[in-house]
């Protein structure tokens, strides 16, 4: 195999990704299953964190792609039946029609905040319609990709029809043909640009748009009408409008252009509010980019956006990827065949045959708990031993019987699976014996029944936490390897899926260069990537993502928040030595607290919200085991980045419950700014409730 | 062939008949801000200023020092003759008329302008040196940028960039852009994350060499981020001196010339070497993208170079008797 390639070098498909390579990287089967909406009738909106794919699907509706298709000579993967649409798009940003906030009526915000948003709504139409045209052209001019999915000999018929149209106030009125169409249509654009850039010398808007502005959707519906009507396209044949960056219309600085571009917002969900039967919206977003309750508003209305009435929503998190559980088909799925392609994109260059199933053969199997402790020695004194199962005096206080240090230093001393007996066992010891007893468990002889070892989920629930504190205590590190912990570890995002396998396919290739060519892995023969190559790799991916924080806007603070909350979270769990709360890789707060009105609370919890928007933090609502509350929300970091923390990144128990205090902390720690948060802070609380945990005592006792 | 002189402030001034100077600059953080102000008023040149106190996203972690700052360079500023009523307050995210509002009002007073670019965020100078340079009224323009002794140590310089996009106003004609032109500076995470997004762009790099000690190491370093991975062919790092601006616009052109559409550029680096992109890109229409930092340390810089105002203040004349020099075909000898 070539032991110079990285077939994971590019993470991100951007909107201007080659075609072609498009064609050979995008995972079809795993994912279109669950997208068919997209390519239907009904507003759509897609929302995920970055990198879970939302561009990528999206780009499917895009003309080049189809065209790619052909010329590669693969099957378009579309259902059959799905695949007579024409889609047009917009991305908010780069076409610059946000932009419209930076300019000024020259007769007050007021003006501004009122007359502004209807000028976005015409830049919106012409670019649209102006995209829509183009793909008229271009799939007019490929029939032998699209069928006979437009007419073009109908061009100049529609052309009359739209023309005559009143949305306009007679701003298309000069055009005589298609091309001419388009010309003044692009002339109208160019004029917008002029102005949101500040080119202009007129106080006022342009006077040849003053007069003509269109309402938002409108002109776009016309012109899929007008293309049915004259023939261009069939009755029946959807129209697809991409919009992308929405969420950029949130972020402002100003009084001034939050009001503006709140009303930009509001202007546009009056599109999907429609509900046009001749267009449809198709939108991607992050997740709470979309739906805060300001953000829904319909301009000229007191209605909100609903959705289910006003469009579908794919939370590609929940919907298909079950935010990173284990066990997650459509994520492994998907998984497997974007390792699959990516290696076959660039050794199938090559001419070098790709075997099947090569993600899990190169990764190999995951560890257990005992093949994680591989790296550590049994052959320890008697006070190493002590420091690793927390018995030594700084820890314990000397408060153990000789009985039961000399049993635990046996039981460790007997393997890997007797360190983790033994780590267990002192846990064990240390619990009371519930119910309010303050008695532990080590004020008697070690009992020959070995709970720890028979209580089959009291042991499991306690593994991670027990492979965490023995490397921790012996100066080792927690290794993750094998390609179930590299789906653990992604989260259920095809992005962080391949940021792993990029670093650790790169520390194979540094391993592989100073060997002689005869002693070779190669892994295209099924061997697999040394476990230890794999394990640095990945805390290598870990640490990077964390240092790649920064890259998305005030990305800084979140990067802070994570560092002081990673560190918590670790302190907490291996200072944890009767193992009281094996979930506490996480917190949870109450819904009572989660949904106050307090000022702070509502702003750290916004800060809290775009962290899980970035794909930064996880949330899940889980129901209280307290009979008094109903529901509550836990928060966990991105699994990506427990390596860089030393966390197990499994969340199969609840987490520790705190009070919001407990965040606030953690945000003044990490010099996260609320405006509304002036208040001391108080020590760290934690709720005192344990009946959440699951314990020995109730069936065994003290 | 033209001449583009720039150096030594009094040296700069000295070349043209004596003028009365409008001063456009920024009241910041840093002690270099009012550097190239104190030197014109001791040179009796300084006839009126405009300052603009650009500020940063609120809350945030620098405020109280950001504040105590201010208020130190606000009284240095007063005790040098100063008056309150000459500086507007902006956020640094302020809408692009109303940084032109700014402009266009110094256009309307003076006809000679010394535009400081110091202390000013790519955001305010780029929109301003483009009114500057695009309007007839303006007769002579010189541009000032005061290098520092150090910069600051404790932490990143700034922090919580916007989102990769163009500089209000610098929008470009919209075609796809096939030349890239770039310059590098401290921090290049959102350049980077730009280049994996779109892997096959190649970049025209401008790396600032020589440079002042203070620089040179954390550029090389950023040059490394930027290159190591992917490594190799989709970089060209050409060497521009930090301070020479006429000849980082010499090196634009060159590298522009045989290149149908007009490049983009990604300022990244120097402020000399930015300023060079900006004039280029008001002339040919071309696009300038910058993920705009929303909160800068307050101590972004320290001192002045050698501590000696003469030495530190670098001027650029970049309009002279009406006559611009930084246009196409026009270059230094």
């Amino acid at each position: 195999m070539n032991y110079t390639v990285n077939p994971f070098q590019q993470l991100y498909f951007a909107d201007d990704t080659k075609p072609e390579s498009f064609v050979k990287l995008f995972s079809s089967k795993p994912l279109l299953s669950a997208i068919n909406p997209v390519f239907q009738d009904a507003n759509v909106v897609l929302s995920g964190p970055q990198g879970c794919g939302k561009t990528m699907i999206l780009n499917l509706l895009k003309p080049e792609t189809r065209i790619a298709y052909a010329t590669v000579g693969e099957d378009f993967p579309v259902d059959p039946s799905m695949r007579r649409f024409i889609s047009a798009g917009v991305n908010l940003t780069r076409s610059a029609i946000t932009e419209v906030v930076q300019v000024t009526l020259g007769r007050g915000e007021e003006a501004d905040e009122r007359e502004l948003p209807l000028y976005f709504a015409d830049f919106f139409n012409f670019w649209v319609v102006d995209d829509l045209l183009k793909t008229i052209q271009t799939v007019g001019e490929n029939p032998a990709v699209f069928d006979s999915l437009v007419d073009l000999a109908k061009l100049p018929q529609f052309v009359d029809n739209l023309r005559e149209q009143d949305c306009w106030f007679g701003s298309l009125s000069g055009a005589a043909n298609f091309d001419e169409l388009r010309s003044i249509i692009s002339k109208r654009i160019g004029v917008y640009r002029m102005w949101v850039g500040g080119n202009l010398t007129e106080k006022d808007a342009p006077s040849e748009i003053r007069q003509s502005k269109t309402s938002l959707g409108e002109p776009i519906a016309r012109t899929a009408e007008c293309l049915r009507q004259s023939g261009v396209i069939e009755e029946g044949v959807p129209v697809l409008i991409r919009v992308d960056q929405i969420e950029e219309l949130h972020r402002a600085f100003t009084k001034r252009s939050r009001a503006i571009l709140l009303g930009f917002r509001r202007i546009l969900n009056r599109a999907f509010a429609n509900r046009d039967s001749r267009v449809a919206y198709r939108a991607g977003t992050r997740r709470y980019g979309w739906d805060r309750p300001e953000f829904l508003n319909v301009w000229g209305s007191d209605a909100r956006l609903e959705a289910r009435r006003d469009y579908l929503r794919i939370d590609m998190d929940m919907d298909l990827f079950a935010l990173g559980e284990r066990k997650n088909s459509v994520f492994d799925a998907f998984a497997k065949d974007a390792f699959q392609k990516r290696v076959g994109f660039y050794y199938g260059k090559e001419n070098q045959k790709v075997p099947e199933g090569l993600a899990e053969t190169a990764f190999g199997k995951s560890p257990n708990a005992e093949q994680r402790l591989r790296e550590l020695s049994i052959e320890a004194s008697d006070e190493k031993i002590d420091r690793a199962l927390g018995l030594d005096p700084t820890r314990d206080r000397g408060e153990w019987s000789d009985e039961w240090r000399r049993f635990l230093r046996a039981l460790f001393r007997t393997g890997h699976h007797g360190m983790l007996d033994a780590v267990l066992a002192a846990a064990w010891g240390r619990q009371t014996g519930g119910g309010g007893k303050s008695r532990q468990h080590r004020e008697d002889p070690p009992p020959e029944s070995a709970p720890w070892r028979t209580r089959e989920w009291w042991r499991k629930e306690r593994l991670d936490q027990a492979v965490l504190q023995l490397t921790t205590r012996c100066q080792q590190r927690f290794m993750w390897w094998g390609y179930k912990d590299i789906v653990s570890l992604s989260g259920g995002n095809i992005t962080v899926f391949l940021h792993i396998c990029h670093r650790v396919w790169d520390g194979f290739l540094k391993s592989q260069a100073s060997i002689p060519k005869e002693r070779q892995i190669d892994l295209l023969s099924g061997a697999e990537i040394p476990y230890k190559t794999q394990a640095e790799g990945i805390l290598f991916a870990s640490n990077e993502w964390y240092k790649k924080l920064p890259e998305e806007p005030s990305g800084d603070m979140r990067q802070r928040f994570v560092e002081e909350f990673g560190k918590w979270l670790n302190r907490e769990m291996t200072g944890d030595l009767s193992m009281s709360y094996p979930g506490g890789n996480g917190i949870s707060i109450a819904g009572s607290e989660y949904s106050s009105v307090d000022k702070a609370t509502v702003q750290l919890l916004e800060f809290l919200k775009d962290a899980i928007g970035y794909g930064v933090l996880f949330e899940f609502p889980h129901a209280s085991k307290t009979k008094a509350e109903v529901e509550r929300h836990k928060f966990h970091l991105n699994p990506i980045l427990c390596p860089r923390y030393q966390l197990p990144e499994a969340r199969t128990k609840e987490p520790y419950y705190r009070r919001m205090t407990t965040l606030f902390d953690l945000a003044e720690k990490a010099e996260v700014i609320l405006a509304e948060y002036t208040a001391p802070r108080r020590p760290i609380e934690v709720e005192t409730d344990k009946s959440q945990q699951l314990d020995l005592f109730g069936d065994i006792g003290a | 062939m033209s001449y583009r002189p720039w150096g030594d402030l009094e040296w700069v001034l000295s070349l043209s008949t004596p003028k009365s100077w409008h001063f456009v600059g920024a009241l910041g953080t840093e002690e270099r801000s009012l550097c190239a102000r104190n030197l014109l008023r001791a040179l009796g040149v300084l006839e009126r200023e405009s300052l603009a106190q650009v500020n940063d996203r609120q809350p945030n972690k620098f405020s109280n020092r950001t504040t105590a700052a201010l208020d130190a360079r606000m009284a240095e500023f007063r005790g040098n003759g100063g008056r309150p009523d000459s500086i507007s307050e902006f956020s640094i995210l302020e809408e692009l008329f109303r940084i032109q509002g700014f402009a266009k009002e110094v256009i309307a007073q003076e006809q000679s302008i010394v535009l400081d670019i110091t202390s000013l965020p790519k955001r305010f100078y780029f929109p301003i040196l483009r009114e500057f340079a695009k309007n007839k009224a303006v007769c002579n323009l010189v541009l000032t940028y005061t290098a520092p002794k150090s910069y600051a140590a404790d932490g990143p310089l700034y922090e919580d960039c916007e989102i990769w996009r163009h500089l209000p106003g610098f929008l470009g004609s919209g075609a796809d852009h096939k030349l890239w032109i770039v310059s590098v500076g401290f921090l290049v995470e959102s350049l980077r994350r730009f280049l994996g997004d779109n892997p096959d762009l190649k970049l025209k790099v401008l790396v600032p060499f020589p440079a002042q000690l203070a620089i040179l190491r954390r550029t090389w370093e950023s040059v490394f981020e930027l290159e190591k991975d992917p490594p190799g062919a989709r970089f060209e790092n050409i060497r521009v001196d930090t301070l020479d601006m006429s000849e980082a616009f010499e090196r634009i052109v060159t590298l522009a010339r045989n290149v149908a559409d007009p490049p983009a550029f990604a300022p990244f680096g120097p402020k000399p070497i930015s300023a060079a992109m900006c004039l280029y890109a008001i002339e040919h229409d071309c696009p300038v993208y910058y993920p705009q930092p929303t909160v800068y340390h307050p101590e972004y810089t320290k001192g002045i170079r050698e501590s000696e105002p003469k030495r530190a203040v670098n001027a650029y004349w970049v309009k002279h008797d009406g006559e611009n020099l930084y246009r196409t075909g026009v270059s230094s000898n």
